[in-house]
């Protein structure tokens, strides 16, 4: 390979040198070279030495006659003992005047390329043995690595160059949006990067038979007029090749049109290469220079870079117009929308779009034609000049619509009547169509359909007018599309509105960072009320004081909302107490989580709000229902343990009474029974709960009698309370479940005691009815005690509900008159009770005498 | 021989806290509700008085409460079913208290401890 370029050489200068002086060093040689091939490969030229004089700086060796040409040649070092002996011409000059001495020489060779040869001389006789030789070997694969080196070096270093050119090239044609200030970019930088003052860059006119010179460099732009035939120029052939030429003599190729340089110089070289965009050919930039074989392969390679990357931004400045025009368009549409009082009705911006397309090709018809929902044919929507009302229609097949639509390219048809238009709508005027102009409105989803519009004139319109409607295609296709969207986000929000009103949670979704509500449901309303909205939206200010479990307020920011927002935590199930607005709290429990898109991140935030304070508050009575249960097992069982114990003690005072130990043992028995009897009402309860029925135990009993037992047994116990029996005197006898029915009547005449002051009257009485033919025994127990307030005597036979005027002193599990109604419904009877707060209550059993 | 007040609204418990105390040779006065308590102490002073805090017409604090404005040093021993137990003795000034359901020969021991400590 030839090593022309002198940077090269004095890049790798210093190894050389290095490497001439270690072989002199290692060789114990007075006189060293390094020789490289020239450029032509004629002469070795010295390129580093030792022992040569500063005059002897040029001294070079010939190919043709020289030791070094055979070592070349046959790749082999030579070793010659004797200079006299051997008939060696061409030795450098101090060598050649002693004629004696010994040389050793080894070639520089990279692959199967020469690149030169080191010698070392010695005025000695056979002064080098094959030792030395396989060492100046070594020193020559180690100038041909250091050459190689410093020519990968260069040529990167000059790749590099010539990229981060073209890269600032990219980035300015990519910023400039203006064919022009492209065209001038893309000169200056071939001017540069080919290191020519002369740079023309021209462009096919609309005709395509002419080049015009539109960015320059070092050509007088009046030369030829500025510009260059199609036909005979070098730029014609090039642009019809395809191809880049290089053509390095202007003399010896045939003659051709060439610009003026301002210099006034002759052209001697010249490279231009073709500017072609993926469909058809724009132009050519020449770059030129005074001297013949200015230019290489690589000049070539790098302008035709530069073309393309010309082509391309060209081609983008052109269609940023095209959209700015469109965008124009677009503008003009949505603001003859909003004026229009903000409608989405797409029938009116299509009669906008129509009305528009005929003032801007100031033409009196226009039309916008709609595929069918089939895709079958166009109808038309909208228009100017044209009768809407009678259902015109342009076919799928064979119209020029449907060509337009599938190229997706505006068309311009200059004459009618040659280019055998079909299908031409019937102007209102009665005239007949003489040119017309259709563009597509294509979507993303696909092709929607076309507008048009008509003159009556033929060539009224040209390729500009087909852009100006393709752009308001794309604007009808975008509006039409939006359109679309909004119709169907509509539907969307509907569903999303109708899904979460039905949810039975209360939803709240806010959107990212604001944190203003942008949907919520009613029952988000319901929880924190309409009122406190605004101070919601504000900014995640709490609508109420939540509060922790243990009673710690919430801080604004503790909330799983703004959680979610801010933090995008997800919250799973949070228990807050909120304060009601009518006092008291409500237990939420609250999730929530971040919205995010694509992206990754937060847009909004939704939060589920679900209402839990029955089921607490059911906890909290099935807890308390448990701890009264155990105390009311307690108190038996404490009395039976104690009775037991002193029956123990009695039984060890051998002159104790007898009557004083059957008094003991009968306390056991009534406790027992106690026992007995608060265990199977628990049973029937657990019963009642899972089951939901009991057994009854049926069988004739006489209510009258039931009543006067329990009656006379609960007065000689409670001495405090005066009881009285109202019952005839014959029985009242039903199919009853006497265990249960006693139950029944012993817990309303316990809740009697319990629940009126001491001293005061109970009345129980047992009647029948006859209520429509049926017979019915009416059983009531009438109190004068603290009586049940109106707000609960509605749910005072529910579960674990106790009357609000119970004190707390009183312990009660609120599961008593619950048992005495479902005991009762058990035997297809009921329950009422008529109560004053302060005046005393009267609970009734109803129970039907035949069994149904 | 001592005189105890036993206050309980649960019949049975009355029956052999009394009886032992009896057997033992206290005078003993019984009361199934607060009211009748409360006669009693007024009409015969009682050297101490077992009391039962929660009834039907039973609170215990207002029971001792006015037992204490009737004789400030009367000795009070609670006996409750509930989980507070203790709580409740040291609201009333009790000198001990116990849980139900206890053992009748803890309570005589108690009381004989007591009564012979303040004699």
């Amino acid at each position: 390979m030839a090593h022309n370029a002198g940077e090269d050489i004095l890049m790798v200068e210093p190894a050389l040198d290095k490497l001439a002086g270690t072989a002199a060093q290692l060789l114990d040689s007075p006189v060293t070279g390094v020789f490289l091939l020239d450029a032509n490969g004629e002469w070795f030229e010295l390129a580093a030495g030792r022992g040569f004089q500063p005059s002897q700086a040029e001294v070079r060796l010939p190919r043709a006659a020289s030791l070094a040409g055979t070592v070349i040649s046959s790749g082999q070092a030579v070793r010659i003992g004797d200079l006299r002996t051997a008939p060696i011409a061409a030795l450098p000059k101090l060598i050649s005047d002693e004629a004696t001495g010994s040389l050793v020489v080894t070639p520089i060779t990279l692959g199967d390329q020469s690149l030169g040869v080191i010698e070392a001389y010695s005025p000695r006789l056979n002064a080098f043995t094959d030792g030395h030789t396989t060492l100046l070997e070594t020193l020559g694969s180690a100038a041909a690595t250091a050459l190689e080196n410093a020519r990968l070096h260069a040529s990167e270093r000059l790749t590099r160059l010539e990229v981060e050119r073209l890269q600032t090239l990219t980035h300015q044609l990519g910023r400039s949006l203006s064919a022009d200030e492209v065209l001038e970019q893309v000169a200056a930088t071939a001017a540069e990067l080919l290191d020519s003052r002369v740079v023309g860059v021209y462009l096919l006119n609309a005709a395509g038979d002419w080049f015009d010179l539109v960015a320059s460099r070092g050509i007088d732009p009046s030369s030829n007029a500025g510009r260059l035939p199609r036909d005979g120029s070098f730029a014609g052939r090039v642009i019809s090749a395809g191809q880049p030429v290089n053509i390095a003599d202007v003399a010896t190729a045939p003659p051709t049109a060439l610009p003026q340089l301002m210099s006034g110089q002759a052209i001697g070289s010249l490279v231009i290469a073709p500017i072609a965009s993926a469909q058809e050919p724009a132009g050519v930039i020449e770059v030129y220079s005074t001297v013949p074989h200015a230019f290489t392969e690589r000049h070539v390679g790098l302008l035709s870079t530069l073309a393309a990357a010309a082509a391309s931004s060209i081609q983008n400045a052109r269609l940023y117009s095209a959209e700015q025009r469109a965008r124009r368009e677009a503008e003009r549409l949505q603001a003859l929308t909003e004026r229009l009082g903000r409608s989405l009705d797409a029938e009116q911006v299509l009669d906008h779009i129509a009305a528009t397309g005929a003032e801007l090709m100031e033409s009196p018809v226009a039309g916008v034609f709609l595929l069918d929902a089939a895709g079958q044919q166009f109808e038309l929507v909208a228009g100017r000049g044209l009768d809407l009302g009678a259902g015109l229609r342009l076919p799928r097949d064979g119209s020029l619509a449907s060509r337009v639509i599938e190229s997706g390219k505006a068309e311009c048809v200059r004459d009618v009547g040659a280019a055998e238009v079909t299908a031409l709508p019937q102007l209102v005027s009665g005239e007949a169509v003489g040119s017309l102009v259709v563009a597509p409105i294509i979507s993303p989803h696909g092709p929607l359909g076309v507008i048009e519009v008509y003159s009556t004139a033929t060539a009224a319109f040209d390729d500009h007018d087909a852009e100006l409607l393709a752009g308001m295609g794309g604007a009808a296709a975008a509006v039409l599309e939006n359109a679309r969207l909004y119709r169907a986000r509509e539907q969307d929000l509907a569903q999303l509105r109708t899904i979460m009103e039905r949810l039975p949670v209360g939803v709240v979704v806010v959107e990212a960072p604001s944190g203003q509500v942008i949907l919520r449901n009613r029952l988000a309303e319901v929880l924190f009320g309409t009122a406190l909205w605004p101070e919601f939206r504000a900014g995640m200010r709490d609508p109420r004081r939540g509060k922790h479990g243990d009673g710690k307020p919430y801080r604004v920011d503790e909330w799983p909302l703004a959680r979610a927002l801010r933090q995008g935590e997800v919250v799973s199930s949070e228990r807050i107490e909120v304060e009601r607005e009518g006092g008291g709290t409500t237990t939420l429990n609250v999730s929530a989580a971040p919205i995010v898109d694509a992206s990754g991140s937060t847009v909004a935030a939704v939060s589920v709000y679900d209402d839990v304070s029955n089921e607490v508050a059911l906890r909290r009575q099935r807890d308390h229902f448990l701890s009264a249960a155990a105390h009311d097992l307690k108190t038996p069982l404490t009395s039976i343990q104690g009775l037991v114990q002193l029956l123990q003690r009695q039984l060890g005072h051998a002159e104790l009474p007898q009557e004083r130990v059957a008094s003991t043992l009968r306390g056991i028995e009534s406790s027992t029974r106690k026992m007995t009897g608060l265990i199977d009402e628990l049973l029937d309860i657990s019963r009642l709960e899972i089951v939901g029925e009991l057994s009854l135990n049926r069988r004739d009993i006489d209510l009258v009698d039931l009543a006067r037992r329990i009656v006379e047994d609960q007065s000689s116990h409670g001495q405090e309370h005066t009881i009285q029996l109202q019952a005839p005197d014959q029985p009242i006898v039903g199919h009853w479940d006497e265990v249960r029915i006693e139950r029944a009547l012993l817990n309303l005449v316990g809740n009697a005691i319990k629940y009126s002051p001491l001293g005061s009257h109970i009345e129980v009485a047992v009647r029948e009815q006859d209520r429509n033919g049926e017979r019915w025994a009416v059983l009531s127990v009438a109190d004068h005690g603290i009586g049940i307030p109106a707000a609960d005597v509605g749910r005072i036979f529910e579960r674990f509900t106790r009357g609000s005027n119970v004190p707390e002193s009183l312990a009660g599990s609120g599961i008593g008159l619950s048992y005495v109604q479902q005991i009762v419904v058990q035997h297809g009877g009921s329950v009422t009770v008529q109560s004053e707060s302060g005046t005393g209550s009267t609970f009734s059993l109803h129970l039907p005498l035949e069994v149904r | 021989m001592a005189n105890i007040l036993v206050v309980d609204d649960e019949p049975e418990i009355v029956q052999f806290i009394g009886g032992g105390l009896e057997d033992e040779g206290y005078d003993v006065m019984t009361a199934g509700d607060g009211q009748r308590a409360i006669e009693l102490a007024a009409a015969n002073q009682p050297d101490l008085v077992v009391l039962d805090m929660r009834g039907p017409h039973l609170d215990g604090d207002a029971v001792a409460a006015e037992l204490r404005r009737l004789y400030s040093d009367i000795p009070i021993l609670v006996i409750t079913a509930d989980g507070k137990a203790e709580e409740k003795a040291r609201r009333v000034r009790a000198f001990d208290f116990l849980p139900k359901p206890f053992d009748l020969n803890r309570l005589l021991g108690v009381v004989q401890q007591k009564l012979a400590a303040s004699t």
